[in-house]
C-alpha cells in the first residue's frame, strides 16, 4: 500500500491534527513519513516594513523548527521512519507539491484547514490547492 | 486505524481509480468496505406561469428508477469483481433518488464509517480545474476524514 506519506503543517492545532492523523496511518501501513512545514514570506513592502517583515519570517522558521522537532519526536516514539523538511515560498501548495514529487512519496494526509479559513463552511485554501493540483491521492482529516 | 471504509461511485473512470485505492487500503488495514452507489432523481420542471412545465407520467418514473438501478447494479458489479481480485468482500449499496454528497456523509455516520474513499471528480467537472462538486461538499461537512483519489494518469 501507501510507502512513504507526506504530512503538511503550519503549526497550527488543526494542522496538528493532521500530524497525529497521518501518524498513525503510517504506523499501522508500516509506511514512512516526511513532515513539511512551509514558512510564507510577506511580498516586499516598503521600506519602513521591511525589518518587521524580517523579524515575522525569522519567527516563523524558528516556530517551523520546534513544530517539525515535536513531530519527529512524534515519529521516534510510534517507530516511524521520518524526514522533516523545511522551506520558504509564497506559494506553500507549489512547495507541497514539489516535496511529494522529489520524495517520491505517494499519498499527502493533510487537516482541512490551517491557520486561517472559515472552519465551518469552506475547506482552508492551502487544501483546496493541494487537491486541486495533486496526482497522487490526498487524505484530508477533519 | 481505520475499521470501515466507505468506497463512493458513480461508474466513472476517476471513481473506479478511487475504488482500486480504497479496497488496497482496506485490505491492508483488514477493514470492512462498503461501496455506496447514488442516484440522482429525474428532474421535475413544474413550470412557470406561461412556460408550461414537465410533470413526468408514473410510467415514464417507473422506467428511469428501473434504468437507474440498472446502471447502479453495473457499477456496483464491477467494485464487487476488483474487491473479489484483491480477495476483501465488500457490502454494496444502492441509493436510489438522492442528493450523492448528502447521502454519503449520511450513510457514512449511520453505518459507523470512519473514512470515506471518493475520485477527485465524479462524470463532471473541468478535470485540470476543480474538484467536482459532490467531493467538495463531502470535504466541506468535515466530520469524516476523506481519502480524494484522482484519475491515474493526469
Amino acid at each position: 500500500m501507501y510507502r512513504h506519506i507526506l504530512i503538511p503543517t503550519d503549526g497550527s492545532e488543526l494542522a496538528e491534527r493532521g500530524v497525529t492523523h497521518g501518524l498513525a496511518l503510517a504506523k499501522s501501513l508500516r509506511a514512512a513519513v516526511s513532515f513539511i512545514f512551509v514558512v510564507e514570506p510577506f511580498s516586499d513592502l516598503s521600506g519602513r516594513f521591511l525589518e518587521a517583515v524580517a523579524t515575522y519570517v525569522e519567527y516563523r522558521k524558528e516556530q517551523a523548527t520546534k513544530v517539525l522537532d515535536r513531530a519527529s519526536d512524534a515519529a521516534r516514539t510510534a517507530g516511524v521512519s521520518c524526514q522533516t523538511i523545511q522551506t520558504e515560498s509564497g506559494q506553500p501548495h507549489q512547495a507541497i507539491l514539489a516535496a511529494a514529487a522529489d520524495k517520491g512519496c505517494d499519498l499527502i494526509v493533510m487537516s482541512s484547514h490551517g491557520r486561517s479559513g472559515l472552519s465551518a463552511l469552506l475547506i482552508g485554501s492551502v487544501t483546496n490547492k493541494v487537491l486541486t493540483h495533486a496526482k497522487i491521492p490526498v487524505l484530508v482529516c477533519p | 486505524m481505520y475499521t470501515h471504509l466507505l468506497l463512493s461511485t458513480d461508474g466513472s473512470e476517476v471513481a473506479k481509480n478511487g475504488l482500486k485505492h480504497g479496497i488496497a487500503l482496506a485490505k491492508a488495514l483488514k477493514a470492512k468496505v462498503t461501496v455506496i452507489a447514488v442516484t440522482e432523481p429525474l428532474p421535475i420542471d413544474y413550470g412557470s406561469g406561461h412556460a408550461s412545465g414537465w410533470i413526468p407520467s408514473q410510467h415514464e418514473m417507473d422506467v428511469f428508477d428501473a434504468a437507474s438501478k440498472q446502471r447502479a447494479s453495473n457499477f456496483l458489479d464491477q467494485a464487487r469483481a476488483m474487491a473479489e481480485q484483491a480477495g476483501i468482500s465488500a457490502e454494496l449499496l444502492h441509493v436510489p433518488n438522492a442528493h450523492p454528497a448528502t447521502t454519503i456523509i449520511a450513510t457514512a455516520k449511520s453505518g459507523g464509517c470512519d473514512l470515506i474513499v471518493m475520485g477527485s471528480h465524479g462524470r463532471r467537472g473541468l478535470k485540470k480545474l476543480f474538484l467536482g462538486s459532490q467531493t467538495s461538499e463531502v470535504l466541506a461537512d468535515g466530520s469524516v476524514p476523506v481519502l480524494v483519489v484522482h484519475n491515474e494518469q493526469k
